[in-house]
């Protein structure tokens, strides 16, 4: 491909990325060096606000339950859809029904699924959930207790986010080679052994994939906390996402404070991504 | 019918239908031109009689959309849309509008010209030059306007530094809110102080088996400072020292208002902390509950029999003081419109849309759902929560916030901590220091001294 070729294809890309991902970053990079009033230009403030931010309990609580979330939350999700998966590849009629029922809950907005889901919980609306904890004599608060409102968030995003794993696998599932399967039972490999030593590693490139995406998506979460539970700083389920909008734009447009919180994000990302990063560039390059 | 008439009959069928909606649509077409061609008749019925610009112009509304606020907005966006002129009214939440205000002000660019404005966002434009100064335009054509049909109450309520930033849309203030047959039947009078209230409630769970008779919105997220707000006012304190940038948060009135709130909560379900307006009304619409404090804005739900079977039901009165001799615990909340500074539009023509926006004939068209600030359409609904609303603002004490550009700064940083008082986990005492610490930091990182 000639230069001139080359350069017309990817110009329109390119500037993009600029306008949309490199100006905003360089920006979010200056600004969390300053002090910036909103309307007003910023004054330069050395690390005052990554001072401030490491010296607030609240960023604290926050970086640790987003932490948290994305390492529970990325497991479960592995689990169940793993486990889902394994018993639909079994199924041999009316599987893409019950994968296409399965995946409802994660083509419905996020807003809207949250707001439904929390219903589940919410006596007010009906609360199906509770009305059968109480069948066996359990009562939660999930709407104004902490650990409960935790949980409530977990499981709304394994709710959500699940069926996603779930296709990804089944796909990688449904077109598995036989003849490892067939060697490795006739060396009597046990139906563990076999998941152990065949199926998942043949299947790791998919497995990097789904806790790539979704240890994106856990790092993110906002949405579902704004509905759940708007008092979040109350309820400790305030994520990094969820205090950056309360700091930009909630609060008192502190949009110094906010860029350092969002810096400091960029960085917890690539950190906890660069295994499976490392792991996507070496199968690329075997590839 | 024979299998072999279908392929011609269907082809038939649809170019039936291609032509039947090809009528409907030019009918359509042509009823809603017509309707834009009577140039002083918008689409919600409100006249728009404006000297319209020479050359063609655009304005955009910000306002946030609500049943209370979407006629106003709709006056101007519906109505003056016509000819040369475009008025644009892009949806948003509450939350939003803030935020795009505030965005589109402080800019030198700005995406929006005319302004929905309420209590605690309104100072801070005006502090910050934001949005005009209505004064002189008021005196030239005061007359025309009619604003001597406003009650001057809610439009102190739109001034900032004795000037006149914006002009009153509608109003609420917080009412009492009750199930007129279950106290009927049980022979209950309307509660004067919270204590009251409380027994009131103890008395129907008794009597009736209601489980959660008191449903209050206590949000942890905000509403929570709302009922502070209302506690506070009626027990006689101050957010502020006056004229001063000093809190007043730690007082014994504070003290004691944290109080009220905590012994309030346990009368309630435990689940009260995250209840806004909305699970308030479902309760009260579902009969889950019989008793309740809301903005007036908000009560036209209860009284819709497509919505509750229990519409004819409900009664409104002041809200209960906190204790004997005090003033109603409520609160006063005022939106209204007003012009952007940084407007790219002529003033003069800024000034007739705000006029139309906020004009008679727009609050007629709100009355339905919500009060509008003049009297006459207000009076002229004949709103059965209405009396209530205009007892507590003809009252010693309707109890709006302060007028100060950083008291959106500390409402934020209350409700946390006035979660902590309300389930247990901070004393009173405490509370109310962590409220004024709050306070303090608040003011300061909006970049104000005391």
């Amino acid at each position: 491909m000639k230069l001139k070729h080359f350069v017309a294809f990817s110009a329109p890309a390119l500037v993009l990325m600029l306008g949309l991902l490199l100006v905003p970053l360089i920006t979010t990079l200056v600004w969390s060096f300053q002090n910036v009033p909103v309307g007003q230009p910023g004054v330069f403030t050395g690390l005052a606000n990554y001072f401030e931010i490491f010296s607030s309990p609240r960023f604290g609580d926050a970086t640790k339950f987003t932490i948290g979330f994305t390492i529970v939350v990325t497991l479960a999700k592995i689990i169940a859809g793993y486990g889902i998966a394994l018993m639909l590849n079994r199924i041999k009629r009316g599987r893409m029904i019950i994968l296409g029922l399965l995946m409802a809950s994660y083509v419905v907005p996020t807003v809207i699924g949250a707001l439904n889901f929390s219903w589940l919980f919410n006596d007010i609306f009906g609360g199906v959930v509770n009305q059968g904890l109480a069948i066996i004599g359990v009562n939660i608060n999930w709407l104004t207790e902490v650990g409960p409102a935790r949980v409530l968030i977990g499981l709304h995003a394994l709710w959500h986010e699940t069926p996603f794993v779930i296709m990804v696998l089944l796909a990688g599932l449904a077109t598995l080679p036989e003849e490892p399967l067939e060697a490795a039972q006739l060396d009597g490999a046990n139906w563990w052994q076999r998941q152990r030593y065949v199926v998942i590693p043949i299947m790791a490139p998919l497995f990097s994939f789904v806790l790539l995406i979704s240890i994106m998506d856990s790092l993110k979460v906002f949405d579902s906390i704004r509905i759940i539970t708007p008092a979040a700083t109350s309820l400790g389920t305030e994520s990094l996402m969820a205090f950056v909008y309360q700091v930009a734009l909630g609060e008192s447009y502190r949009l110094g404070i906010a860029s350092a919180v969002n810096v400091l994000t960029i960085i917890l990302t690539i950190v906890l991504l660069i295994p499976f990063l490392r792991m996507t560039w070496k199968e690329a390059r075997s590839a | 019918m024979s299998r072999f008439t279908a392929p011609t009959y269907k082809p038939r069928m649809r170019r039936k239908l291609r032509v039947s909606l090809a009528l409907g649509a030019a009918s359509a077409a042509l009823a809603l031109t017509a309707c834009g061609a009577g140039a002083d008749v918008g689409g919600v019925g409100v006249a728009c009689s404006i000297t319209m610009p020479d050359t063609k112009t655009t304005v955009n509304v910000l306002s946030y959309n609500s049943p209370s606020t979407d006629p106003f907005t709709n006056a101007v966006a519906s109505g003056c849309t016509t000819g040369t002129l475009t008025v644009n009214a892009p949806a948003t939440d509450f939350a939003g509008q803030n935020q795009r205000a505030t965005q589109s002000m402080s800019g030198t660019n700005p995406s929006y010209d005319l302004i929905e404005v309420y209590g605690t966002v309104y100072p801070l434009y005006a502090e910050h030059g934001w949005i005009d100064a209505l004064d002189e335009q008021i005196a030239e054509r005061g007359d025309e306007l009619g604003l001597d049909d406003v009650d001057p109450v809610l439009m102190e309520q739109l001034q900032f530094d004795g000037q006149q930033f914006g002009i009153p849309t509608f109003w609420g203030t917080i009412i009492f809110v009750y199930r007129q047959d279950i106290f009927d039947d049980l022979g209950l009078d309307v509660p004067t102080t919270y204590a009251e209230m409380i027994a009131a409630s103890e008395t129907i769970t008794t009597e009736t088996g209601m489980v959660n008779p008191l449903a209050l919105p206590f949000n942890s997220a905000g509403d929570v400072s709302t009922a502070y707000n209302q506690v506070l006012g009626s027990l006689g304190g101050d957010w502020f020292k006056d004229g001063e940038a000093t809190p007043t948060l730690d007082t014994p009135e504070s003290v004691a208002a944290l109080d009220a709130l905590r012994s309030t909560y346990l009368a309630m379900n435990q689940q009260a902390t995250s209840w806004s307006s909305p699970e308030v009304i479902t309760q009260l619409q579902t009969g889950q509950a019989a008793m309740s404090m809301l903005f007036a804005g908000r009560v036209s739900a209860l009284l819709d029999a497509d919505q509750t079977d229990l519409s004819e039901s409900f009664g409104f009165a002041v809200p209960p003081s906190v204790i004997t001799g005090g003033t109603p615990a409520t609160s006063l909340s005022v939106d209204g419109f007003a012009i952007a500074s940084n407007t790219e539009v002529d003033k003069d023509l800024m000034f007739d849309l705000l006029s139309v926006a906020t004009g008679a004939d727009a609050a007629a068209e709100a009355a339905g759902a919500t009060i509008p600030a003049r009297n006459s359409q207000a009076e002229n609904a004949n709103l059965a929560f209405e009396p209530a609303a205009r007892a507590v603002l003809e009252s010693e004490r309707p109890n709006g916030l302060p007028h100060l550009p950083y008291m959106a700064d500390v409402y934020a940083g209350m409700a946390p901590i006035l979660a902590q008082v309300v389930n247990g986990t901070l004393s009173s005492a405490d509370g109310a220091a962590a409220l004024q610490a709050a306070a303090v930091a608040a003011i300061a990182a909006a970049g104000y001294t005391p």
